[in-house]
């Protein structure tokens, strides 16, 4: 039993990681053809796992419900969404047509309520900007230029208008100063982040295919 | 009574308020469109599309939901304008489950315009679905399933979006015999991505395995983080958010020539419309941020005394 619960996952994620890592090296058909496969797996795997994610769910809400927790009256609405969608899709034979009681929620309810949920965040950020974008320090103050001349100079109009400020050079001057800031130290901070991220990503798929890192068994 | 800025939650209101009166205010207003000044990232993806001939295939990758559509979807709209105009085969999917529907319905959209601009009848009408354009739909996987077209697209989506098998459809079929099997077989691929999966899935899993030209629209908020791929030459075009977009309709509305692209449509006009509200909130936040300081500078003078 032991041996199923620990031992056993290790040795699947060991055989699994070190064979994907070598078909990626090794050319040939039979390789692809791993390749293939594996990735065929784990689009299998991801389309059983949306059916357990909407079981979590739903075993979730119930509880809420039954245990009368706070909030549970969005659990209610939460059921409501899911059984109309289901009804819907079952209704349009799950074809988002036009025409369709599907095609209609989603046009009425997912695409609106999406866009307002992410329109919410250019609020947020007038007024986080308000608070935080303080010169406190030197590192704040640059981080502040440097926002404020990309803010400036990435829109149409703070281009134009800074042709007016500056006859001389006008906009092509003024949008040397964003372009030198996007295209120097953010592709070189980006590119510093891009490769320590990638170390990282290796050295933590190393230590669990090789069961040094077992936090996915439940273990600290 | 506390002076206003004393009172965060009333400043928060106020700026909310300021926000939304500035940003429905340009919107509504008649202001007409902003001078334009087009990117060499945004030239640089036009150019890409450009260099097609027609016949050649193209794949485009919506990978984006709802909540990025006043960003992206006017880019995706535009390609497609541009891609249907060069009278391209069009193959599209999305890795984005709640995106397939906007993907839908803005390939149908375009194909209908691009009949109006070719008004032929029978064998030589264009677009016909399935053998000049084809949605294949969406596919769970996410990067898997980008793994799984370097292997073979028919194989990845058996059946395409309206039902159909296909490996049956002409589509795939070149005018001199060439057959498309994989993502290599494609001269430009397209991601119109909002985050993940996206641009960087298509360049770790799709590009590491098969070599293929990658251009890419991403919301402006992702945009900085995507120049390094830009900057080495791994992405050959990119449209940075709204403002991306509305470089690449004015460059697609400038270059309109009946006697090349057929009749021409109304222009496109989803994110130079949008440029002025633009502008007004990135001037908004500018101006917030130097109130701010002024008022952090003032009360620390104050604090000195």
């Amino acid at each position: 039993m032991n041996f199923l619960r620990q031992q056993f996952p290790l040795l699947i994620a060991l055989v699994t990681g070190l064979v994907m890592i070598a078909q990626y090296y090794i050319a040939g058909e039979y390789s692809r053809d791993l390749g293939g496969k594996a990735a065929d797996a784990y689009i299998i795997i991801q389309g059983i796992v949306i059916y357990l994610g909407i079981f979590s769910l739903l075993h979730s809400h119930i509880g809420k419900v039954t245990r009368l927790e706070a909030g549970w009256g969005y659990s209610i609405f939460m059921f409501l969404g899911i059984v109309l969608m289901l009804v819907a899709g079952f209704w349009s034979g799950g074809r988002l047509d036009e025409g369709t009681p599907y095609k209609w929620l989603y046009d009425n309810t997912i695409v609106p309520l999406s866009a307002t949920l992410f329109s919410i965040l250019a609020f947020f950020i007038a007024s986080a900007a308000f608070r935080a974008f303080r010169a406190r320090s030197v590192d704040a103050t640059l981080l502040l230029t440097a926002a404020v001349i990309i803010m400036f100079c990435r829109v149409p109009w703070g281009e134009y208008l800074a042709g007016l400020i500056s006859e001389e050079g006008g906009p092509a001057a003024t949008r040397a100063i964003a372009r030198w800031i996007l295209e120097v130290p953010n592709v070189a901070a980006t590119r510093g982040i891009i490769l320590g991220v990638a170390l990282g990503i290796v050295a933590t798929s190393m230590k669990i295919i090789f069961g040094i890192e077992r936090g996915y068994l439940g273990e600290d | 009574m506390p002076a206003i800025s004393q009172d965060p939650l009333l400043i928060r209101r106020l700026i909310f308020l300021l926000l939304a009166v500035i940003v429905v205010g340009t919107l509504l207003l008649p202001l007409g469109t902003p001078p334009m000044v087009v990117n060499q990232e945004s030239q640089d993806f036009y150019d890409a599309v450009a260099a097609l001939k027609p016949g050649d295939p193209i794949l485009i990758s919506f990978d984006f939901d709802p909540a990025s559509k006043p960003e992206l979807e006017p880019a995706a709209r535009a390609l497609l304008r541009q891609a249907f105009r060069r009278r391209l085969r069009v193959v599209t999917l999305g890795l984005w489950q709640t995106g397939i529907g906007l993907a839908a319905e803005a390939i149908e959209a375009e194909a209908e315009i691009a009949r109006s601009r070719f008004p032929q009848e029978g064998e030589n009408a264009y677009p016909q679905y399935g053998k000049d354009y084809v949605f294949l739909g969406w596919q769970p996987g996410q990067f898997a399933l980008i793994v799984r077209l370097t292997e073979g697209i028919q194989g990845a989506f058996p059946r395409e979006f309206r039902g159909a098998e296909t490996e049956r459809l002409p589509i795939w079929n070149g005018s001199n015999g060439e057959k498309v099997r994989t993502l290599g077989d494609f001269p430009l691929v397209v991601t119109i991505s909002a985050g993940n999966p996206g641009i960087d899935e298509w360049i770790r899993y799709g590009r590491g395995k098969e070599d293929f030209p990658i251009a890419t629209a991403v919301t402006a908020v992702t945009s900085p983080g995507r120049m390094p791929f830009y900057k080495s030459g791994q992405i050959i075009g990119l449209l940075a958010g709204m403002r991306g977009a509305a470089e690449y309709e004015y460059l697609l509305n400038r270059s309109e020539d009946p006697e090349k692209f057929g009749v021409t449509p109304p222009p496109l006009v989803a994110a130079l419309q949008g440029m002025n509200a633009l502008s007004a909130s990135h001037f908004l936040i500018i101006g917030l941020v130097v109130v701010s300081n002024i008022m952090y500078f003032t009360s620390q003078r104050r604090g000195r005394r």
